[in-house]
């Protein structure tokens, strides 16, 4: 049962604040979630004894649909608890820094409220035990997206990514319905665990559908992670406020990948072998969006696009640890980094052009912790040695370079010193190069430094903890890769972090070259107007011409019929005879057909 | 005559001595017409209670006057009509002005000839009855041009009518019902059935043998209108069933039902289709007559007495409700608009009105939902579904033309229009004749074991 | 006030007595074979309590109506009607109940309604009359071949493949056009717009019911065969309805017309569950109807809410989103347990319903999952116009009577949406019944 309290803790404390957040004082309200995400997440260490013992925890809460395996059910292993706990212990920070972050916001009791659904339902797809649960806790995940998204109220442009996102979350529900369904009906249950053994047992006499599952599967899971095609809502979340843009990059988008881990048996080697390649292409290619973005908010959100497709790649080789490490460092880095940005933007007027952030310059200066942390990001995700970013991504190389797949290895490679690139970019332009206006912005509060100190220290000495096995995730990084390509590893990064550091040093000015070469890379991967142009035009077009001819051929009928018959009253009334003679006539006339009928139909 | 002759002519003798007294009451010219009517009412349904006393029996004088559940039924019906039709004319007050006292005696010498013909098991007597019904009606119709026609037209349909007797006497060789069993399919024979059948559907108002109907309903008075659309039809339909039963049940049995079905989809449709979109009221009562006159046609092609007769009472109630509407109107030929304010002026005569609109066009809880259910029934079980289609939709165009009359009382009223005239006894007995609806449409038990006992 | 306040609760108390109601006959008619024959599973418990729930909302969210004497008459008989068809036994009797619906609600569409109501009212009334005309013929026909009406008689009567297919697509053709399914929708857009709102309320919420329930009720159970040969036109039908009023839903821009077409596609979902008719797809069905019921209930009730802020049903840039937080949450939680969100009772219904239609043709689940996508559409449109823009300042939150109408509604959904076996078990016996007529 104390499974149930990690997946219940953030629920409760949603509808909670939802029904009675409006009593309580606002200070109250974040401290509430704060609080809830702690103890959820004590709740989910409590369960760390246990997994050393027996394999999995499962827990039977009720009933809940009248399908074969469709019940309130949580299962959980040592692997998806830590990534369950990562992602609690991010939330939990993330709460903390939301408190002073939305002090004076009017919408605090709808943040919170979105903020604990978020969570909650991620945490759903976690540990649910069917994938019926799981795209349950998937929609509402997605409808708390849209309500972070969309948590600056007059602002049109938020308004629009939140459609936006909600829209791609429910073309992914729909393919991961599709795909749940199509299993059901081979399979006979929605239960993950049933399916795989089924899967094993009964898939190569299941014929197209397992097939064509996966993929829809996999649809599913490209969208929520923001992999091509699918790629395009996640930048334009930025829009929302800078906390609630991490707990998305960090806890929302994991779902996708932990639904392909949690999959693995059940989705073909074929569609497996295709996420990551699309993890690989989406890696790289969003990797260099990123570097070309002015915005801050749009740099780190392509990072995470690229981010998520190693894990993909991970996750679709197999590599099961490497994707889950790279998701667990990520997790703590890009919070870090998310956050750092949204105090830097708050220090210079909300400003989220580089441009015009690298004129304040030298932020370092005003809020030296916040800088620190953001570095320490910096240099951790890039995949320096010893931060975590270096364990993850070299594990995710030497599984690429084990299935023998040089290009793949070499994308992944050219990937991660791109993010490398990107990411120093970032800092050196935000914090370290000069600037033309001198002026000394308000300190952050401690309350907004301290989670990110804690979370940069976790990014730092995860990957050592790990490593040394204090943090039971599962076998080691890399063991079987040779030293040499780790070493190359290495080097890339540290390659593209020097040339970063030393294009960007100096300010925009100086890297004006480097910028215009990466100006056809701002406008994102191209999908959005492609997407548009195939599908949203059409079926707007449908839509329109529908709504036209509707009332056209449906109502106009109808009720050109009702007059046609009052018409037809009209001349019956007519032609009907006034005159005696007339009627005289016609009397004698149906006389004599009576007659005619009777005596001939009498012979 | 004998006990049993007595007993079996009661309520036509009943009838007819009150009616020929009457009309010679009236006669100075001084005796109020009010008075003469409700002494009427009083004979009426004296003549109603002898024939339900009196009950079923042996046939009398030679079997050419039967006494079964439908004579029974049929003149118990005719009479109580009847009475419902003096009440009109008792509540007249424009009539009294215009109308000899000899209204009153015609209307009952003519219910007398209606409860002779559906008791008739004779030609002759038959022939004698119809003709018993039609000329007092010639004259209660007789004024003006169109009253001339309805004279000019029954009388020629007489003629038909004693021709087709002719036919019959000289294919069978006697006049009794009896003779009509025994008799053999010869051209003869079946012209002569197919001249009776138009005479009696002159008198049920089937198409096309209706189509004096209309005018003659514009120009009647309301209680004249009832008599035409009711009790002539009732008589009628009592004959033809009585006629198609003898005639059933011989050695060559006779189709009757193609003729009929068609009939009654012509009537239907043509009722029903003319009544909407027509502006004077009274001739939209007429079409709907029209349509429930094909109505109780699809029940009679089925060959369903109880379906008949069920039929034709709950539509004698709903009839005298709406024509006893028409009378409580101030303008003797009222137009849809006139009905305007209606409703806030009289809310309780338009409440009423509208249940008998509801039972016009078979809308539930009124009876008339059993009732059309019932002769829908009869003609699927008669294997008659295309007539079940015809007469679903005529329903429908028939709601039309209800709902179009009901709404027009809703219509706000126009600054020019004078107050209605207040009739207490028409809005009791339009009142009557929506409770009558809604208890029969509830509780039809009683009336529907009465009409199971209708056998010809 | 007072009247509506009275008819409200007299709607709940005979929707409560109606829950504990067992079967009862009595002869009504006997030559015809008609009896007045009623009685009351847990499945039509279910519509009674929906039934009560909606009038009493719906009365009491009538307010200060104009002649409030004729217009609460009007209503309770309407309500009569309603529940009629819910605990009818006997098909005359169901007819009856079934055909008196349309006068009250006509009359209260004709006298009370808004603008074009004249013309709204003859096309609703031209439209299920002319519907009527099947099931009237149907049900003649069906009865005089059966020799009975009663429905206990009528489940254990065998009919000739043949006649079932005709009985089934008569019967069909009268449910879908008060459903109604795709295409026999033309009177609803108008009726939507022009009928006053508590009418607009139970007429989507409940009387669109009537036909789902008589679906399950009539056709699946007495023509199974029948509804089998039906079935692949029909459920083409549906998915193709279920698609339609979502598109056209994205378009409108009147907030009583996106809830017409959204209702429109989610009925022709129900419907898509009830022509597949496995047991899993008639539970989903009943726990759709009544999910759909509420909701509608609440979004109808929230659509007048907001009208009276706006001026005008039509979308405009309200800009609420922070100045009536109350109000926007609730419409965001009423909009999202209308496109069948977990955690509310669209859920259970639309995935009973999506997994049956994928276990009869994946081909059909497939189009049919598409749905989820086009409703978010026209979810974010009505959202957008609700939450977004520069608004006035005046706007007042909802008030208290709106709140004390919609809150516990919302809740309702909420509850059925996390334990959607209290009425999936409630639904259980009408649910077997298809199965076992087999």
């Amino acid at each position: 049962m104390t499974l149930a309290l990690v997946v219940g803790i953030p629920l409760a404390t949603s509808v909670a604040i939802a029904v009675l957040g409006g009593r309580l004082p606002r200070r109250a309200i974040g401290i509430i979630t704060a609080a809830a995400m702690a103890l959820a997440f004590g709740a989910g260490a409590s369960m760390i004894g246990t997994l050393r013992e027996r394999p999995e925890i499962a827990a039977f809460i009720g009933p809940w649909l009248p399908l074969p395996g469709a019940d309130i059910a949580l299962v959980v292993d040592s692997s998806m608890l830590a990534v369950a706990l990562a992602l609690l212990g991010v939330s939990a920070c993330i709460a903390v820094y939301s408190i002073g972050y939305l002090e004076r916001d009017r919408g605090l009791q709808r943040y919170c409220a979105a903020f604990a659904l978020l969570v909650g339902g991620t945490l759903l797809v976690v540990v649910g035990s069917n994938l019926l649960l799981v795209v349950a806790g998937w929609e509402l995940a997605g409808v708390a997206t849209y309500v972070l998204v969309g948590h600056h109220r007059d602002d049109p442009r938020a308004a629009r990514a939140a459609a936006q996102a909600f829209l791609f979350d429910r073309v992914g529900d729909a393919a991961l319905l599709a795909g749940t369904f199509l299993l059901l009906g081979g399979f006979h249950t929605v239960d993950i665990a049933q399916l795989g053994g089924a899967a094993l047992e009964h898939g190569s006499v299941a014929g197209n559908m397992p097939l064509v599952a996966s993929v829809l599967l996999l649809v599913g899971a490209l969208v929520r992670s923001a992999q091509l095609p699918l790629q395009a809502w996640l930048p334009e979340t930025a829009e929302a406020p800078g906390p609630a843009s991490a707990l998305i990059q960090t806890v929302a988008v994991a779902s996708g990948v932990v639904l392909l881990m949690r999959l693995r048996s059940v989705v073909v080697p074929d569609v497996l072998q295709a996420a990551a390649v699309i993890g690989a292409v989406t890696a790289f290619g969003a990797a260099i969006v990123s570097v070309a973005q002015r915005d801050v908010r749009r740099v780190l959100a392509w990072s995470t696009v690229s981010q998520l497709g190693l894990m993909f790649v991970g996750a679709g080789l197999g590599a099961l640890f490497a994707a889950r490490f790279q998701l667990i460092a990520h997790a703590l880095l890009k919070t870090v980094l998310v956050l750092g940005a949204g105090s830097a933007r708050r220090a210079t007027g909300d400003d989220a052009d580089l441009a015009h952030a690298a004129r304040y310059g030298g932020l370092a200066r005003a809020m030296p912790w916040t800088a620190a942390a953001f570095g320490v990001a910096t240099v951790a995700l890039a995949g320096l040695p010893p931060a975590a970013g270096f364990f993850g991504i070299a594990a995710i190389v030497s599984a690429a370079f084990t299935e023998n797949d040089a290009l793949l290895t070499a994308l992944v490679l050219l990937a991660a010193a791109t993010s490398a690139f990107a990411g120093v970019r970032l800092f050196a332009l935000l914090f370290a190069a000069p600037g033309a206006v001198r002026r000394d912005p308000p300190r952050p509060p401690v309350a907004r430094d301290i989670p990110l100190a804690l979370l940069a220290i976790g990014g730092l000495a995860f990957g050592a903890l790990v490593s040394f096995g204090v943090l039971p995730i599962g076998s080691g990084p890399a063991d079987d890769a040779p030293l040499w390509l780790l070493g190359a590893t290495f080097g890339v990064v540290l390659i593209a972090s020097a040339a970063g550091w030393l294009a960007y040093r100096g300010g925009f000015a100086r890297a004006a070259r480097i910028e215009r070469v990466l100006g056809w890379a701002r406008g994102g991967l191209g999908f959005d107007s492609l997407a548009r142009a195939l599908v949203v035009r059409p079926v707007a077009w449908i839509a329109r011409e529908l709504d036209q001819g509707a009332e056209l051929v449906n109502g106009h009928a109808v009720d050109a019929a009702g007059a046609a018959i009052a018409r037809a009253g009209g001349v019956v009334r007519r032609v009907q005879p006034e005159g005696t003679r007339a009627q005289q006539v016609l009397i004698l006339a149906g006389t004599v057909a009576l007659l005619a009928y009777w005596t001939w139909s009498g012979r | 005559m004998t006990e049993a002759e007595l007993q079996a002519a009661a309520p036509a003798l009943i009838l007819a001595s009150s009616g020929v007294l009457l009309a010679a009451a009236a006669l100075p010219g001084r005796v109020r017409l009010g008075a003469l009517a409700w002494l009427g009412v009083a004979f009426a349904l004296s003549a109603a209670a002898a024939a339900i006393a009196v009950g079923t029996g042996e046939a009398a004088f030679g079997g050419s006057l039967a006494r079964d559940g439908g004579s029974v039924f049929f003149s118990a019906l005719i009479a109580i009509v009847a009475a419902a039709e003096l009440t009109l004319i008792a509540a007249d007050r424009r009539h009294a002005r215009h109308a000899a006292g000899g209204e009153v005696g015609l209307v009952l010498l003519s219910a007398a000839g209606a409860a002779l013909m559906v008791a008739a098991a004779d030609l002759g007597l038959l022939f004698a009855a119809m003709a018993l019904l039609a000329v007092p009606l010639a004259v209660l119709t007789g004024r003006g041009r169109s009253g001339a026609r309805y004279a000019l037209l029954s009388a020629a349909i007489a003629a038909v009518t004693v021709y087709g007797v002719a036919l019959l006497y000289s294919a069978t060789g006697e006049t009794g019902y009896a003779a009509l069993g025994r008799a053999t399919r010869n051209p003869l024979y079946l012209g002569g059935l197919a001249l009776v059948l138009a005479g009696l559907a002159f008198h049920a108002g089937l198409a096309p043998f209706s189509a004096w109907s209309p005018a003659t309903h514009e120009r009647s008075s309301p209680a004249v209108s009832v008599h035409l659309a009711v009790v002539a039809r009732i008589a009628a339909f009592g004959a033809l069933l009585r006629l198609a039963g003898a005639t059933r049940s011989g050695e060559a049995p006779v189709d009757w039902e193609a003729s009929l079905a068609v009939l009654a989809a012509i009537t239907l449709a043509l009722g029903a289709l003319s009544a909407i979109g027509e502006r004077r009221v009274k001739r939209v009562f007429g079409y709907l007559s029209l349509a429930q006159a094909g109505a109780v046609a699809i029940a009679a092609a089925g060959q369903a007495p109880s379906a008949v007769a069920f039929y034709v009472t709950i539509d004698a109630a709903l009839t005298v409700g709406a024509f006893a509407f028409v009378a409580s109107l101030r303008s003797d030929e009222p137009t849809v608009s006139d009905l305007a304010g209606l409703a806030r002026r009289r809310p309780l005569l338009v409440a009423g009105f509208g249940v008998v609109l509801s039972g016009l066009f078979g809308f539930p809880p009124t009876a008339g939902f059993l009732a059309k259910l019932y002769v829908f029934e009869a003609a699927a079980r008669a294997q008659l579904l295309w007539l079940v289609v015809l007469g679903a939709i005529a329903t429908v165009v028939t709601a039309v033309a209800c709902v179009r009359l009901l709404l027009a009382c809703f219509a706000p009223p126009r600054s020019d229009m004078v107050a209605p005239a207040r009739a207490r006894v028409a809005t009791a007995l339009v009142l009557a004749a929506a409770v009558i609806t809604i208890v029969l449409g509830v509780a039809p038990g009683p009336l529907l074991e009465a009409a199971q006992a209708v056998r010809f | 006030m007072l009247a509506g306040l009275l008819t409200a609760i007299a709607a709940a108390v005979a929707a409560w007595a109606g829950v504990g109601a067992t079967a009862a006959a009595y002869v009504w008619a006997s030559p015809i074979g008609a009896q007045l024959a009623i009685g009351a599973d847990r499945s039509s418990a279910a519509f009674l309590m929906l039934t009560g729930v909606s009038f009493a909302a719906g009365a009491a969210a009538s307010g200060a109506v104009r002649s409030p004497r004729a217009y609460f008459a009007l209503w309770s008989l309407l309500q009569a009607a309603v529940s009629g068809v819910f605990v009818a036994r006997d098909l005359v009797l169901f007819l009856a109940c079934w055909d008196a619906i349309l006068a009250p609600l006509a009359l209260l569409m004709w006298h009370w309604g808004g603008t074009d109501r004249r013309a709204a009212t003859r096309r609703l009334v031209w439209y299920w009359m002319a519907a009527s005309v099947p099931l009237l013929t149907a049900i003649v026909a069906l009865g005089v071949g059966a020799r009975t009406f009663s429905f206990a008689d009528l489940s254990g009567y065998r009919l000739a493949e043949g006649s079932q297919v005709i009985l089934a697509v008569l019967f069909l053709a009268a449910f879908a056009a008060r459903l109604p399914l795709f295409p026999f929708h033309a009177w609803l857009p108008r009726a939507y717009v022009a009928a006053p709102l508590p009418v607009v309320l139970v007429l989507s919420s409940v009387i669109s019911k009537t036909a789902a329930y008589a679906i399950v009720r009539i056709c699946l159970p007495f023509f199974p065969r029948g509804m089998a040969d039906v079935a692949p036109y029909a459920i083409g039908l549906a998915t193709v309805g279920t698609l339609y009023g979502a598109l056209l839903a994205t378009r409108q821009r009147d907030t009583r017309l996106l809830i017409a077409y959204a209702s429109v596609s989610q009925l022709s979902f129900i419907a898509l569950g009830a022509f597949v008719a496995t047991p899993d797809a008639v539970q989903g069905v009943l726990v759709a109807s009544i999910s759909h019921g509420l909701v509608v209930a609440a979004l109808v009730l929230l659509a007048g809410t907001l009208a009276r802020r706006a001026g005008s049903f039509s979308f405009g840039a309200a800009g609420l989103g922070s100045r009536a937080p109350v109000l926007t949450s609730l419409v965001l939680i009423a909009m999202l347990a209308a496109i069948g969100v977990p955690g509310t009772s669209g859920a259970p219904g639309e995935l009973l319903i999506l997994a049956a239609a994928f276990a009869r043709a994946p081909g059909i689940g497939a189009l049919a999952v598409l749905v989820i996508v086009l409703s978010a559409g026209y979810c974010l449109a009505l959202l957008r116009s609700v939450l977004s823009g520069p608004g006035d300042v005046r706007h007042a939150d909802i008030g208290w009577r709106d709140r004390a109408l919609v809150i516990p509604l919302l809740a309702l959904v909420v509850a059925i949406g996390v334990a959607p076996r209290a009425i999936g078990d409630l639904a259980e016996p009408a649910g077997e019944q298809p199965g076992s007529a087999r």
